[in-house]
């Protein structure tokens, strides 16, 4: 697998027209316009997805899986791993248990909740919250964009991120297993694909954080299944068996469920990917010691509002909230007591810890990216100050950098080339002027 | 406003603060976070130069009418001096102390005055002086070590 395998978005050459609006609306500064197309940076790339809201031209194009049926037959037995974020897409209320069998019966075998993870990872949490030697806040580890920005933009702020595997990875294994277990077939001959509604699940599952190997084999973005999930609609009846999950867990949906579940005595919920860098800036601060519990999302309004949706995202947060309202608050006693028992066996940790990926240094060695540093504080002072992003770069800061690194060059600056143009055509006139002069002296002299 | 010289293997940032300028408040602390990031020391030196620069800055913007903020990066080391010209501090033991400000109510109330900067900054720093003249204004300077 070549590594642009691993990015969740790719860029179509032939619609891109080369117009800024991705790079001035990365979080990390990591889309460059060279030559007219963009290009990622991928190391700092966090698979936000914003570059293929904002793209007027659709040239940036999420990386998922078709729902193709010869991929699904090379597994004995197919699960389809459904976003809670699904029954929010439609007009009026439609039960789950009839949207979850429409899935199904797309070509699937069975069908799953994501938000049975949901539940799990409530349970995780107020066990977690109870014990004493915390490190606070502790950061949801939901959204896996939230984790990568953290990695590679606030590594100071790895340990607050809970210890937990996000609800699509324990939901995958829940059904890997239960199905295993009830139909006795060998767990590698499942396969479970996940129906995204956003980017950075996608490549969660491709290139995970702190598990060796996702549970997961494949990602379907929900607005390509979406027309698929509608047709059928009108032919499947009601399986209410399908629907597991408690209504809080499918309230994670939006931005704001996660922490009425768990019900943290001193939280904050940010959602937004501006408001999520500012929430992070502050937390690696330290300023927010006193706070028990932070649930951010990068994408405004939560999951709803992921890229690979259809609804608007403010109709589909009423909408879940509606559809929470029908189904039973929490798990069942006995659930609950199942989920304590595996979270005492560590059935809902990371494998391992989740790495730091600085990707902002300039160079390698600290003498060399000082002078780089200098050298690009030196350029900025020359540079318009618009932050234009005609040149390509993000910003006239990001210009400097780029420049000092090699990557470009002043004149990129459109402002700095015509002043280099004006200058050169001045000299020029100049000369010109000065020839003639010499002419004209000459023929007085010969006369 | 930056200053620096490219034929040293140091560089300066330096950034003038205003007195109750909250509007401004926070932007030298984060271009300085900003330029430690592109060198790459540890997110942990980072942290701690960036709480340095925070504090002191939001120091010179609730007690001073106005100062600098200066930081020189080299691989060795990060010194940063906050030079202003305001009330100083009448007895500099005391504002050391956790819990004790001289911040008006007013300020409070906007969550900053907590008694913790100076505290703070002593914490995160290797080396650390202060001189202060009431009536005249305070310098602080604050060396943090890249080991």
């Amino acid at each position: 697998m070549t590594k642009k395998h691993f990015l969740c978005d790719i860029v179509d050459a032939e619609k891109c027209k080369g117009c800024t609006n991705c790079v001035k609306n990365c979080p990390t500064e990591a889309i460059r316009v060279r030559k007219g197309t963009a290009v990622t940076i991928e190391e700092r790339c966090i698979n936000c997805g914003n570059c293929i809201r904002t793209c007027p031209y659709h040239a940036k194009i999420a990386i998922t899986d078709q729902l193709d049926i010869r991929r699904l037959r090379e597994f004995k037995y197919t699960i389809a791993l459904c976003t809670p974020v699904l029954y929010s897409q439609f007009h009026r209320l439609i039960p789950p248990g009839k949207i979850l069998n429409a899935v199904r019966s797309l070509g699937f075998d069975d069908v799953f909740e994501e938000s049975i993870g949901a539940d799990s990872v409530t349970v995780a949490l107020k066990e977690l919250l109870k014990s004493n030697n915390l490190q606070k806040p502790v950061i949801s580890s939901t959204c896996p964009a939230v984790v990568k920005l953290i990695q590679v933009r606030f590594p100071n702020l790895i340990d607050n991120i809970a210890p937990f595997l996000p609800p699509m990875e324990i939901a995958a294994k829940l059904a890997r297993e239960q199905v295993s277990r009830e139909r006795n077939i060998p767990e590698n001959q499942i396969g479970v694909f996940m129906i995204t509604p956003c980017t950075a699940k996608a490549t969660a599952i491709k290139r995970p954080a702190g598990i060796n190997r996702s549970s997961i084999d494949g990602a379907i973005s929900l607005i390509h299944l979406y027309p698929n999930v509608l047709n059928a609609l009108g032919s499947v009846t009601e399986d209410a068996s399908l629907q597991k999950a408690s209504g809080f867990a499918v309230g994670w949906a939006r931005s704001g469920g996660e922490t009425m579940t768990i019900n943290a005595p001193n939280y904050l919920v940010a959602d937004g990917l501006h408001n999520v860098i500012n929430i992070c800036e502050e937390a690696e601060m330290g300023h927010f010691h006193d706070v028990d519990f932070i649930e951010c999302h990068v994408c405004s309004g939560g999951c709803v509002g992921g890229p690979l949706t259809v609804e608007n995202p403010f109709i589909a947060r009423i909408m879940t909230r509606d559809i929470v309202k029908t189904l039973p608050t929490s798990l069942s006693a006995e659930a609950l007591e199942k989920e304590k028992k595996r979270y005492e066996a560590g059935y809902f940790h990371r494998d391992k810890p989740i790495e730091a990926q600085p990707a902002m240094f300039l160079n390698q060695d600290i003498a060399k990216a000082i002078q780089l540093v200098s050298r690009a504080e030196e350029i900025l002072k020359q540079l318009p100050g618009l932050d234009c992003s005609s040149c390509g770069s993000p910003s006239c800061r990001a210009l400097a950098e780029d420049i000092s690194q090699g990557y470009a060059s002043v004149t990129d600056c459109i402002f700095k080339l015509l002043e280099t143009i004006q200058k050169s055509a001045q000299e020029t006139v100049n000369l010109i002027q000065k020839e003639q002069r010499i002419a004209r002296k000459g023929k007085e002299h010969n006369q | 406003m930056n200053q620096s010289n490219p034929a040293a293997k140091d560089v300066t940032l330096e950034y003038p603060v205003k007195g109750m300028d909250f509007l401004a408040a926070g932007e030298a602390s984060s271009n300085i976070k900003h330029a430690l990031q592109l060198v790459g020391f540890s997110p942990e030196i980072i942290r701690r130069v960036a709480i340095t620069a925070y504090e002191s800055e939001m120091n010179i913007v609730i007690h001073a009418y106005e100062g600098v903020l200066r930081t020189v990066i080299n691989p060795e080391k990060i010194v940063l001096t906050a030079e202003d010209t305001g009330p100083g501090i009448a007895e500099i033991e005391l504002a050391m102390k956790e819990g004790y400000s001289t911040a008006p109510d007013h300020i409070r109330e906007m969550g900053f005055g907590a008694g913790m900067g100076l505290p703070n900054i002593k914490n995160c720093a290797d080396e650390f002086t202060i001189d202060s003249t009431p009536g005249k204004g305070t310098k602080l300077r604050v060396v943090i070590y890249n080991k």
